[in-house]
Order: structure tokens, then sequence, then C-alpha cells
């Protein structure tokens, strides 16, 4: 009975979300390609973009660079700049696709891992599919400043040597912010990706009033870390805290049933 | 023929230990159907209870999202649209679905907006979140550049989420020779907005 709920449930979900997340508009999965395998090898991945809605798009498809900053965010430059690009390596058929109302589409990616690749070290990039506008897009404005709004997807690329498999992060440091202008207070955790593997982690924080037990529970923070990179973030505490606390920061990764657990008392 | 396939029948019955309990043939018949269709009985079970569920990340803008061809207009006629700050408040800029956390960049793909041989610089233009949005994340408004910033950064995953946008141009800059004094049009400019997993 509770199996038969189970698929019940899991049914309606996946056909809400099929519904709701696929009919209206333009979706693309997957929104990241983890290729792997060994230098000299050719790798392919297919990329499935679907229009639900009335309208034609057409995408120029192109690849850029980026790294991520110390604070999480992404930072793209032009293809073939950082020491751990892989944008050369990453082709597809078409530069341009025509994607016509109520149409599906898959893409084919391929990577040619050189033969002189790193077999230790990722390499990353970022294949976009850019709106392109067409005539019907321009401003039907006599005067003054107008702004037509396009879009696009970034799908993130990365390339794993075959013997990467090392999930881990350590957590370097607990520091409370001091208290800003505006009397907000925080807690800084800075993290290390110890591992091989991009790392898929959410940050939680649990502080415990010391003298009354209240107990406060964040909304964990979600975060992605290529290997040997640091990040940086911050929880931002409720209004007027105030008191002793006990704080504990529970790192919980994806992929992995580890759990990197890190306490520290806080005086607010 | 017969005898033989006894013979045959009894010198397997004697290689199960676990048949000697039982004396008569009938018994040990019975009891080597009750192990078969129990076995079977178990095996049909397993197979009604499997299910495969094979999710991929997905990503989806909805054709609703003004940021679809969609246009944000300023005019400036009167003394007062110059010495004043002008925000236009865009409900559905973008709705995104998205299966994962996410965050969205913007960028604008010129220096200007270009009416011919005339120019205004695109720094005249701020955007940020309208706190009417349930595209939840960190944002801070930001000056409309040709690089790519984060409108809103750690978004949670969701459906259908909607992005509504302020346009603003601050009096500051609407009173700045950036804006006043231009030949009247039509000035123009494309911005791209980047949704992509964290």
């Amino acid at each position: 009975m509770y199996n038969y709920f189970k698929f019940v449930l899991t049914f309606i979900f996946i056909q809400g979300f099929a519904l709701v997340g696929f009919s209206q508009g333009v979706s693309m999965s997957p929104t990241r390609l983890f290729f792997t395998g060994n230098p000299g090898e050719t790798v392919t991945q297919n990329v499935v973009i679907h229009n639900g809605s009335a309208n034609d798009y057409i995408f120029n498809i192109n690849v850029k660079d980026w790294n991520r900053e110390e604070d999480g965010t992404k930072v793209y430059f032009e293809p073939g700049i950082l020491k751990q690009t892989n944008s050369a390596w990453i082709s597809t058929l078409e530069k341009n696709i025509n994607l016509p109302a109520k149409s599906t589409q898959e893409v084919l990616v391929t990577m040619k891992i050189p033969a002189n690749a790193s077999t230790v070290e990722m390499t990353n990039s970022m294949l976009f599919f850019t709106q392109i506008g067409k005539q019907k897009d321009e401003l039907k404005l006599d005067k003054g400043i107008g702004i037509i709004a396009l879009f696009e997807f970034g799908l993130h690329v990365y390339y794993t040597p075959a013997a990467s498999n090392s999930v881990s992060v350590d957590i370097i440091s607990i520091e409370a912010t001091p208290k800003q202008v505006d009397n907000s207070q925080a807690v800084a955790i800075r993290l290390f990706n110890d591992g091989s593997v991009v790392n898929d982690a959410a940050v939680e924080l649990e502080l415990t009033n010391m003298d009354s037990g209240e107990e406060i529970k964040l909304t964990p923070i979600n975060l992605s870390m290529m290997p040997g990179t640091y990040q940086n973030i911050t929880h931002k505490l409720p209004e007027n805290i105030k008191g002793k606390y006990a704080g504990v920061i529970i790192v919980k990764m994806a992929g992995s049933n580890d759990l990197r657990v890190g306490e520290k008392s806080f005086e607010f | 023929m017969k005898n033989i396939l006894k013979t045959y029948l009894q010198r397997f019955q004697e290689s199960l230990f676990l048949l000697l309990p039982f004396k008569s043939s009938t018994l040990r018949v019975l009891f080597i159907s009750a192990l078969i269709l129990t076995t079977s009985f178990a095996k049909a079970q397993e197979v009604a209870t499997k299910v495969n569920i094979t999710l991929a990340d997905v990503l989806s803008i909805d054709s609703e999202s003004a940021a679809n061809g969609g246009a944000v207009d300023f005019r400036y006629e009167t003394v007062s649209d110059y010495n004043s700050q002008k925000t236009a408040t865009v409900p559905k800029s973008l709705v995104v679905t998205f299966s994962k956390a996410f965050d969205v960049k913007v960028r604008a793909n010129g220096e200007y907006f270009e009416n011919g041989i005339n120019q205004i610089p695109i720094n005249v233009i701020t955007i940020q979140r309208n706190e009417s949005s349930t595209l939840m994340g960190k944002s801070t408004p930001i000056i409309l550049s040709t690089t790519d910033q984060v409108l809103v950064g750690s978004a949670a995953l969701g459906l259908k989420l909607q992005l509504d946008l302020d346009y603003i141009i601050p009096k500051a800059k609407s009173s700045s020779t950036d804006i006043l004094g231009k030949p009247a049009g039509s000035y123009t400019q494309t911005v791209t907005y980047t949704a992509s997993a964290l």
C-alpha cells in the first residue's frame, strides 16, 4: 500500500513537472554536462531543448571560460583564457539552431579530450544558448529610451579525469562578522574543496541559546565548488539576536553520505 | 520407463535433505510444489513493486516572460520628466522553472542606447529585483553594463518562479547631459538575461 502511495505521488509530481515545466516555455535539459574519459578519447552527450510556446526562437550556441570567485559568483571570460579551460575541446554540429513553436531538438555536444590532457585536474567551460532577437522584437517606440529583453541558457561543461572520484570539503573557518550599520549580524564560513571532483553541498547553521536552550535553524545555503578552490558563505542572522549561542555548522555533500561538522560558540 | 523415472525421482528426493522428514511421496510433491509457488510469488511481488525513476535537471523560461523579445519604455517629454527619477516595473520579467539552485545574470549587448549616430550610455539604467518577485535569492541593484552581473544569486529551485524587475533612471542621470539635450528620437539597446545552475 505504501509503495503504491509512493508511486502515485511520484507520478503526480512528474506529470505536474512535465505539464508546468515543459509546456509553455523553452526548456533545456540537462543543465550541467559532466564528461569523463581518458586523454585522446572523444566523448559525446545530448542536450534536449524543447519549445512548448507558440513562438519560434533562434539560438546562437557559443562557449566561454568561467571561474567562480570566493563569494560564489561565476565570472565569464573569453574562451581559452583560463588555465582550467576546456572551451577548445567542445563542439556542436551547428552554431545556430532554429527552434520552431511546439518542437524539440537534440543538440549533440562533443568533447575531444586532448592526448596531453591532465589525468588529475578537472577542466570546465560554459556553453551558452543565446536567444537572437528577430525583426518583430524591435521596439515600437517613437521617442524615449527602450530596452529589448532577450534570454540565454548557460550550460556548465565539466571534464573529470577518469580516476578522479574523491568527494570532500573542509571547513576552514567559522567567524561572526562585525555588526553592520543597519545592526544586521552574520556568521561567515570559509570552505575548501579538498576533493578531486565538483562538490555540490548544502551548508546548514544551527544556533542554540546557551541560557534558554532556544534553537534557531537557518535556511541552508547551496553551493558548488571546483576542486582546489575556496568559497565563503554568509548566514545572515535573525534581527535582534542577542546572547550566548552554541553554533553547529553541517555541510551535506551531494553524492556522498559524509558530513562535515564544525562547532563554535558565539556571543551576539 | 516408469521405473527408471521413479528411481531418478527417488534419488533426487533423497538428495534433498529437507525432504527426509516427509515419508509419503504425496507429502514430498506437495512440499516441492509449495516451495516453487512461494518462490514464484515472491518474485512476482518484487517485480510489481520495482519502480525506476530517472530525473534529469531541467531549466525552463516561460513564454509569458517579458524577457522574451519584450520591451521597456522610458519617455522624456516634459521638464518634470527630466527632473525626476523614473521607474518602470516589469512584472514577470522572467518566469523560470529550475530543478536545481541557480542564478540569473544580466548584461547589455552594447555600450549605448542608440538612435542612429546619437547615443545614451547604458549606465543610466539601474535594475533591481522588485519585492513582489517569487524568485528569491541574493540580490542587489545593479548598474547596467556589458559585463554579466548577478541580478539574483543562489536562487532556490522551484516551479514558475516569477522575477519582477524595476528599471530605474535616477534623476542624476536624466538631468545630466547623458540624457538631457540629446536629439529627440527612439534610443534602444538589447539586454540579455542568463539563467544557469549555481
